[in-house]
């Protein structure tokens, strides 16, 4: 039993405790088990005090039940019957410590009071036990994790040096505890982790940078690239290598200028992968970067999708929408019949009459070659004004396959409008062009955006079918709008928009008029939209209305 | 007349190497201020025209007084528009392309009509004005010898003697520069078909 010594004989008992206290603590950091250190902590108070026996109880999870924590020394049943309590003040004096956060002291059980609801004295008394002190122990964080507990067989009160051995070992526990519940908690996280990594459909990957080593990577990585991850390991470069060729270099100069810090993500980056089998799949990748205290990076995670089946899917509506497109364009052309039959009838009958012309200056007597050159010159120039609307025709029938080319907005919309002109003729339009001059080149598909232009034109024509009060206009504009889009505009003197909505005449099948599916509207703005521009409709200053867009510059 | 400026130099590049002058039109008004010179012509129109219909310029022509005779081409042409043509007094309704024949027989054909059309009008512009000259009371006693009857007849029926009778249509046989009294009814019935209003 413990007793209260002189000064001296306390520093002779402290010294040994120091080296008691510095080996459990060394326990906690190499990672020794809970309950080895907290039987330790047991142990050791008990040989250090003498006649008592030490207990920890814990909290459990759900913060309202005594859980077994050690008791080296006691009964089995005796702490068998302590488990399971319900912490509060009534179930025991360790339930009632932790539940009050503070030391609770029964000197003597047998005349004890409290506890009674629940029997504990008899129980304590049954298994010998005449004394109980339980002090609360506390985590870092000031939450209680539990109870350590000191019981005698005789009735005791703790002595101040008792009191500094409690105190200490108390915080040892509590550091024993957190740490192992850190630990454990660290375990689990880690343990979420690969379970999900395991057996998410991505591919997860932590690769460090120098040296390039592939420290994770889930096993997906199999299904999708048809290589095992142990390959991966032994060589990380097959990551580089088995990107398409096509899409190799800008997903490396991605990376790399990623890496280097430059202004730029490595967010939703899209390429194609070739499988060993030569199958092609494709993927989204995006990375996270991780940085040494000096902000140089060491560490990249990521994770990698297959969006093959999205890829191939937005690759048949992309075929889709053009075949449509190209429907529509057929569809609109037919209603230009006669005047595209004109536009070619013409040069022809010039071609013809030039020809006949030419052969009469030759067959006269004597023949007059000077003229005869100037009519055969003629002929030939409208032989290729011919070809050239046929040409023209020939691109706004051709098949549905689109391409992103450089062109001159103005020269693309001059072509189309040669192609109405005789039908604005016809329907006594005067069809108006301003064109903003040095344009910078447009990106997209020409015969599009020509679609998108005759369709505009085609419904202004419609528009002013009625209208005998003024006079029939139509203007095609071009503009710089920003930096980065040009603006294309029709404007008619039509009938205007009034009583439309604005936005549905672009939803499909929407029509006023008797003719027509009411796809142009719908078609031309999902073109715009597939370049990257936009197209709407107001309201026009006096009688009409004007649609405008706005194509991407190069 | 045509908008299509290649068609107009076509056109005109094919009559020059028949020999013909020709000159080219774009719009409707060109034309209406356009000097004309005094010699036979035709038109030679295309239906399309900017802002206007050939046919209906046409019409609008014949309503001014212009018989000026026209052949029509055309890229589109139909039958109730070539009839209409015809009916309006077109020399030919040609659909493009229209070949070198076709083009200067028609133009020919027209020409010659304009050229009878213009001779006529000169012919009955003449008699115009030598039944001008003619006096109130010559021109009855003109209208009773045309009707066959004798210098007494004349005379009784206006009140006058025999022998004043016969000197007016001395006079009008002078003026009328005719030899006979045949001639002077083959006369008259011409001015007559010519001129809506009778002699007398």
């Amino acid at each position: 039993m413990l007793v209260e010594t002189t000064d001296g004989g306390y520093r002779k008992r402290a010294e040994p405790l120091l080296a008691a206290e510095k080996q459990l603590l060394e326990m906690v950091a190499r990672g020794h088990s809970m309950p080895e250190i907290l039987d330790a902590i047991c142990r050791l108070v008990e040989t250090t005090a003498g006649g008592c026996y030490c207990s920890v109880v814990l909290i459990d999870p759900s913060g309202t039940r005594l859980a077994h924590g050690a008791a080296p020394s006691l009964p089995v049943s005796f702490v068998t019957s302590i488990i399971g309590r319900p912490v509060n003040e009534d179930s025991g004096p360790c339930a009632m410590a932790a539940y009050l956060d503070e030391q609770v002291v029964s000197a003597d059980l047998t005349t004890e009071t409290r506890w009674a609801a629940y029997e504990w004295c008899p129980m304590a008394l049954a298994h010998g036990l005449k004394a109980c002190w339980s002090t609360p122990i506390p985590s870092t964080t000031g939450k209680v994790l539990g109870a350590f507990a000191l019981y005698f067989n005789e009735p005791a009160t703790p002595t101040l040096l008792h009191q500094e051995l409690i105190d200490q070992f108390t915080h040892i526990a509590s550091i024993a505890i957190d740490s192992a519940r850190t630990r454990s908690a660290l375990q689990e996280s880690e343990e979420r982790f690969r379970r999900m990594a395991d057996t998410i459909q991505d591919v997860i990957w932590i690769t460090s940078l120098d040296p390039e080593r592939v420290l994770y990577c889930s096993p997906s990585f199999e299904r999708i690239w048809g290589l095992s991850v142990e390959a991966l390991v032994r060589n990380p470069r097959l990551w580089t290598d088995t990107i398409h060729p096509d899409d190799r270099a800008r997903v490396i100069d991605t990376f790399a200028r990623w890496i280097a810090g430059e202004d730029v993500s490595y967010h939703d980056v899209e390429f194609r992968i070739v499988q060993p089998d030569g199958q092609i799949r494709w993927i989204n990748e995006r990375g996270v970067l991780t940085r040494d205290e000096r902000g140089a990076p060491t560490l990249v995670s990521g994770i990698s999708t297959d969006i093959t089946a999205r890829k191939q899917a937005e690759e048949a509506l992309h075929e889709m929408r053009a075949a449509l497109a190209h429907v529509a364009r057929a569809a609109t052309l037919g209603e230009l019949t006669a005047s595209i039959a004109h536009e070619v009838n013409q040069p022809l009958a010039a071609v013809v009459m030039n020809g006949n012309a030419c052969l009469r200056w030759l067959n006269a007597g004597p023949p007059n070659i000077g003229k005869a050159r100037e009519a055969a010159r003629r002929a030939t120039r409208e032989g290729q004004r011919a070809a050239d609307v046929i040409g023209r025709l020939q691109g706004l029938f051709r098949k549905a396959e689109t391409a992103k080319t450089e062109m001159d907005v103005n020269d693309a919309i001059a072509d189309v409008l040669t192609l109405t002109r005789t039908e604005m003729q016809r329907k006594r339009i005067v069809l108006r062009t301003e064109f903003a001059p040095s344009l910078r080149p447009v990106v997209g598909d020409r015969v599009q955006l020509q679609q998108v232009v005759l369709n505009l034109i085609i419904n202004a024509a419609e528009a002013l079918a009625g209208v005998d009060d003024r006079p029939r206009d139509i203007t095609v504009t071009t503009a710089r709008h920003d930096d980065d889009h040009v603006l294309i505009a029709v404007s008619d003197s039509g009938m205007g928009l009034g009583g439309v909505d604005l936005e549905r005449i672009f939803e499909p099948f929407y029509t006023k008029k008797n003719s027509g599916m009411g796809m142009g509207l719908s078609i031309a703005r999902s073109i715009v939209e597939s370049y990257g521009g936009r197209l709407w409709a107001t309201p026009r200053v006096g009688p009409g209305a004007t649609f405008r867009f706005t194509v991407p510059l190069s | 007349m045509d908008d299509d400026p290649s068609i107009r130099d076509a056109v005109r590049g094919l009559l020059a190497s028949a020999g013909l002058r020709c000159e080219v039109f774009a719009a409707t008004h060109e034309f209406l201020g356009a000097e004309r010179l005094d010699a036979p012509a035709c038109l030679v129109l295309d239906v399309r025209l900017a802002g206007m219909n050939g046919l209906d310029f046409a019409e609008q022509l014949s309503a001014r007084g212009d018989q000026i005779p026209i052949v029509f081409i055309s890229g589109v042409g139909t039958i109730p528009m070539s009839v209409r043509a015809i009916r309006g007094g077109a020399v030919e309704f040609l659909p493009k392309p229209v070949s070198d024949d076709a083009l200067l027989s028609a133009v020919a054909q027209a020409l010659a009509r304009d050229d009878a059309a213009r001779r006529r009008r000169a012919h009955d512009q003449a008699l115009r004005i030598r039944f001008g000259k003619l006096t109130a009371r010559e021109r009855d006693v003109l209208s009773l010898v045309v009707a066959g009857r004798l210098n007494k007849q004349i005379a009784a029926q206006l009140g006058t003697a025999e022998q004043t009778v016969k000197q007016q249509r001395g006079r009008v046989m002078r003026k009328l520069e005719v030899q006979s009294v045949a001639d002077l009814v083959r006369l008259v019935v011409r001015y007559e078909a010519a001129n809506p209003t009778k002699v007398s």
